[in-house]
């Protein structure tokens, strides 16, 4: 059974985000970018299935720019064992990147897509279940826990709930999109970056792969979250009561 | 290059139109006697005028002559001499008339001679009219002087004696090098006895590991670069005067030359110097330490003291690892305002390792630009420095590029189009060209940073890192604040504020007084504004945690380091098996990033570039090279900034465990890369067993922290201790003190790391600067010397 994990090239977690002076965007040029926190996670989780036996192979995918070759690079060093780049100058909504990964899926036939359950660029939380719905294939969001079953080629899938612990029987093929507990990602050693540098990087356009890439969504305006007014020290237990009571109307 | 301008300011200065003529001709006749490679490369005029006119076109032709003409200088003078300097001495008259000889000297008599010939043997004390006349006048032959005497001592002591001599009888003494300088500092300007260190020319030691060259005064520049060229070094400073001038000289005067921008001050560079004073006292500063923090960093003062507080007699240098690739580029510019931006542009967006296509260098059709080209030579030849050491392979194309995209480079004429690079930068177009160079000046303002950064960055202030000397994790990167600091205001003891708030690169202006306060702690004055170069941000950061089975290992991988990753390495750091097991006990969420066994070393090592994939390629090509010659046993990338914070976390977070884990005695210890990791290895037996001890730090400065982790405080482990750890260090020519400095905790051990002598001078202008003492008391300097009454 192969598994395809969808990594995403994203701004670094650290980065303290800025937004472009006309508004259009998030600041992404002189920007250190990586792969999306939650996409190591899937990736992760991959490496672990087919390290226990039950997976043949592992294909990282990306879509994007030229870059995401980088970050392609890095899933092929932590030890993915071969890599699709879909080449797209144009911004990828969720829907587009849907159907691009059903059709590379049309293609390859792997038993199992995790995707991280979203990226931490536009937090969007709609791939994983898009394509699940595309594919028609069962899905499971939000893992915190994966098991595999080989022989009755099921996959059981705790997720995180409001309230508890909801845990899903899932007929494979199926999707799979991942939360922040299911793992902790490793680290790329050096012979595995040694290893990666022989390993492929396929490149196909959307064209090839028949679909046409357009959105119905129009992003107006970005704009920061309203800076924090500055804290007032108040002398006296009166004098906050005073704001408490006219300023803030809580009490 | 510069200093050869400066020779024409001097000219131009001088009124006279017959010292110009005088000059001229003068000029003519040392130039042709000096080879045909100069006749050939310049277009003689008999005027000085028009010589100056054609010097513009013709200025890189002229330059390199000049070195050549340095070099065959002594040959020809033999012949020519005297000529020259008949017309120079009545030149010279008309020039110094003001300066009248100081009637306390005393003069020569033949008894001087004799006691000279007692101390250096008859060959060494030179009477001879020929030779005297060589080292009697500059080699622009424009100042002579008249001395009767020249000395020619090989060794320090040597120097001494003469000097205890000299003073005793009041005779005034010229140091003298190379006599390549440019200011008439060095020749006598009357009868001073020349003292001429060329026969103390012998290279003390290098080392392979730190790069550092211990060598005495009279080494000639050039014999050094190619000594070290040998061992895949260079010396940090480049000068046209290289063939001819001395180390002892380039130090005294503070020489800048053609890699200033690359390699920075030699206030950054010399690591330690022997000096003797005017009353033979020899000062040992020679330390061959990246880092010393014990007490006023005196060798600052005798750099670019010209000689006239004392002669150097040993320097110790810092130098590179030789570049294996260089590219130069040749550009014109329309203005001076494109120089500048061009240099801006160079370090900000290429740095300092990058190439430039030499296909795409600015071919300088017209005679007009060529022209325009050198009135603008200041700003240019930063930015010619600046390529002049650019290293790299293979990036050219990228290059051009990126300069191509935000037209830097317009076309083939490569001129640097400021204004259609700023439509690029900002848009809308704003209308006056002032307004977008200050808008250009934002944008790059925002990328650049300080060049330290330590771990209490969150509360400590400039002030303080400047009068503790700091150090930090990028000093192997951005170097000490000795270098880095440009200019600073301080209040003295009695209120006097001393304004050394300059903002320039290059001042040499008299002593460096402000090098005197920089780690000081706070004993001298307290600083109250400080002027500070900054570099610009890197845009690219990688950082490797690698697992090494040796520390013979770790040595060499800093040496490979050094030499394949050049300028973009910023961090070199280390810790044992020991500090690794406190990290992961004592922090909490930190795991070892190579499990599931622990190595008996870890590195640290972190590279700044601009291009994040080139860089990251350039580290790990090293990485694996290391790897396979067997230097690295396993290592992991760090493949994000999370990433990277969870290695810096280990190695930063090693003061945080070990006050977790209990008592801990800590040292701070500056010592040679290859001695580095015995200390810990002898304390360990020394204490047995039942102690841990620990051992880390900035390896690539030479920087050990050795720490004794135990549950609680006992007097009879601190006996075992100390001073066994200090004078270890001592012993070992270490710093007992490299970056954290001396304050109340080790001011009474300074003898450890500073001869008497040294803490003596150090006493003397702590009193001049200080003389009731109320500047940070007990501190610093020992308390008998200090209070000596108490």
């Amino acid at each position: 059974m192969k598994i395809m994990v969808a990594v995403k090239r994203v701004v670094d977690y650290a980065v303290k985000i800025r937004v472009k002076p006309d508004k259009s965007g998030v600041e992404t040029s002189n920007v250190k970018m990586s792969m999306n926190p939650f996409c190591e996670i899937a990736l992760e989780e991959a490496l672990r299935i087919k390290e226990a036996g039950l997976a043949s192979e592992v294909i990282a995918v990306s879509m994007g720019p030229a870059q995401c070759v980088d970050t392609l690079r890095t899933g092929l060093a932590m030890g993915a064992d071969r890599a699709i780049h879909v080449d797209s100058p144009a911004t990828l909504y969720p829907l587009s990147v849907a159907k691009l990964l059903k059709a590379l899926v049309d293609v390859e036939k792997p038993g199992l897509l995790i995707l991280g359950k979203q990226a931490i660029d536009d937090d969007c939380n709609q791939t994983g279940q898009m394509v699940a719905g595309l594919l028609k294939w069962p899905q499971g969001t939000f893992a915190s826990k994966v098991v595999l079953d080989k022989e009755k080629q099921v996959a059981t899938v705790e997720r995180e709930v409001d309230g508890g612990l909801e845990t899903l029987c899932l007929d494979l093929p199926a999707v799979i999109t991942t939360d922040l507990r299911l793992n902790q990602p490793r680290y790329a050693t050096l012979p595995n970056i040694m290893k990666a540098k022989s390993k492929v990087i396929k490149k196909v356009t959307s064209k090839e792969l028949n679909v046409e890439i357009k959105s119905d969504l129009e992003v107006v305006e970005v704009h920061e979250p309203p800076k924090r007014k500055a804290g007032v020290m108040v002398s006296s237990v009166d004098e906050l009561i005073d704001k408490l009571k006219n300023e803030a109307h809580v009490i | 290059m510069e200093k050869w301008r400066i020779s024409r300011h001097i000219v131009k200065r001088s009124s006279t139109s017959l010292f110009k003529s005088l000059l001229s001709t003068n000029f003519e006749k040392s130039i042709n006697t000096s080879g045909s490679t100069y006749k050939s490369g310049r277009n003689c005029n008999p005027y000085v005028e028009h010589y100056f006119q054609c010097q513009k076109r013709h200025f890189q032709t002229c330059c390199h002559p000049l070195r050549d003409y340095t070099g065959n200088l002594h040959a020809s003078k033999a012949t020519n001499l005297e000529h020259i300097c008949r017309i120079q001495y009545k030149s010279f008259g008309s020039v110094a008339t003001q300066i009248q000889r100081n009637p306390s000297f005393s003069t020569l008599n033949s008894d001087d001679v004799d006691h000279f010939k007692k101390i250096l043997g008859e060959k060494n004390v030179i009477q001879d009219e020929d030779r005297l006349l060589t080292a009697n006048v500059d080699w622009m032959g424009k100042y002579k002087g008249s001395s009767k005497l020249l000395l020619q001592p090989r060794s320090t002591e040597e120097v001494s004696q003469i000097l205890k001599y000299c003073n005793t009888r009041c005779l005034a003494v010229v140091p003298q090098g190379g006599n390549t300088g440019l200011v008439g500092g060095s020749v006598p300007v009357f009868d001073e006895v020349i003292i001429n260190v060329g026969s103390m020319n012998h290279i003390i030691s290098f080392d392979e590991v730190s790069g550092i060259l211990v060598c005495e005064a009279g080494c000639i520049l050039e014999n050094l670069d190619s000594f070290l060229v040998n061992h895949g070094f260079m010396m940090p400073l480049d000068l046209g005067a290289k063939g001819s001038c001395q180390i002892g000289g380039n130090v005294s005067t503070n020489a800048g030359g053609l890699h200033f921008v690359r390699y920075g001050s030699l206030h950054g560079n010399v690591l330690g110097l022997e000096a003797v004073l005017a009353n033979g006292t020899v000062l040992d500063m020679l330390g061959t330490l990246r880092k010393d923090n014990t007490g006023y960093d005196l060798k600052q003062l005798f750099i670019g003291s010209e000689g006239s507080l004392g002669i150097a007699t040993k320097v110790s240098i810092l130098t590179s690892p030789k570049p294996s690739s260089k590219n130069l580029a040749f550009l014109a510019c329309k203005d001076y305002l494109s120089c500048q931006d061009a240099l801006d542009s160079f370090t900000v967006y290429l740095q300092v390792y990058m190439p430039l296509d030499v296909g795409a260098k600015g071919s300088c059709q017209s005679g007009e630009m060529y022209q325009q080209c050198w009135r603008f030579a200041f700003g240019l030849e930063a930015v010619l420095e600046m390529v002049l050491c650019l290293t790299c392979l293979g990036l050219c194309a990228k290059i051009i590029q990126a300069m191509t995209d935000n037209s830097y480079l317009s076309g083939s004429e490569g001129s640097l189009d400021v204004a259609t690079k700023f439509s690029i930068l900002t848009s809308p177009k704003p209308s006056s060209k002032n307004q977008l160079f200050l808008l250009v000046k934002i944008i790059l303002a925002v990328r650049f940073m300080m060049p330290l950064d330590l771990g209490a960055k969150g509360s400590c202030q400039i002030g303080g890192n400047v009068s503790t000397n700091a150090g930090g994790l990028h000093f192997v990167r951005y170097g000490s604040l000795h270098g880095n600091v440009l200019g600073l205001e301080a209040v003295l003891a009695n209120g006097t504020v001393l304004d050394m708030l300059g903002t320039l690169r290059k001042d040499n202006t008299g002593y460096d007084l402000k090098q005197l306060f920089i780690g000081s702690e706070g004993s001298l004055g307290i600083a109250t504004k400080v002027s500070i170069l900054t570099s610009p941000k890197p845009s690219s950061k990688n950082l490797a945690f690698l697992a090494c089975k040796d520390y013979l290992s770790c040595q060499k991988l800093l040496q490979e380091a050094k030499r394949k990753l050049g300028e973009i390495l910023s961090a070199f750091e280390f810790l044992d098996s020991q500090s690794m097991e406190l990290v992961l006990t004592h922090l909490e969420g930190v795991r070892n990033p190579l499990p599931p066994s622990i190595y008996e070393f870890y590195v640290l090592i972190e590279t700044r570039g601009t291009d994040e994939s080139y860089d990251k390629e350039k580290l790990e090509a090293f990485l694996l090279r290391s790897m396979e010659g067997g230097l690295i046993a396993d290592g992991v990338v760090a493949q994000d900034i999370n990433q990277a914070s969870s290695f810096w976390r280990i190695r930063e977070g090693l003061s945080e465990a070990l006050v977790k884990a209990g008592a801990v005695y800590k040292y701070d210890l500056s010592l040679p890369i290859e001695k580095m990791y015995s200390i810990v290895e002898e304390m360990r037996l020394r204490l047995g067993q039942s102690e841990k001890v620990l051992g880390y730090g900035h390896l690539g400065d030479g920087n050990l922290h050795l720490n004794i982790s135990r549950p609680n405080y006992d007097d009879s482990v601190l006996a075992k201790i100390e001073p066994f750890v200090y004078e270890w260090t001592s012993k070992h020519r270490g710093s007992i003190s490299a970056e954290h400095g001396l304050g109340l905790m080790k001011a009474n051990e300074i003898h450890y790391s500073k001869s008497p002598q040294t803490v003596q001078v150090m006493a003397s202008i702590k009193k001049l600067l200080d003389p009731n003492g109320i500047l940070n008391p007990y501190k610093v300097l020992p308390h008998n010397i200090l209070y000596p009454e108490a």
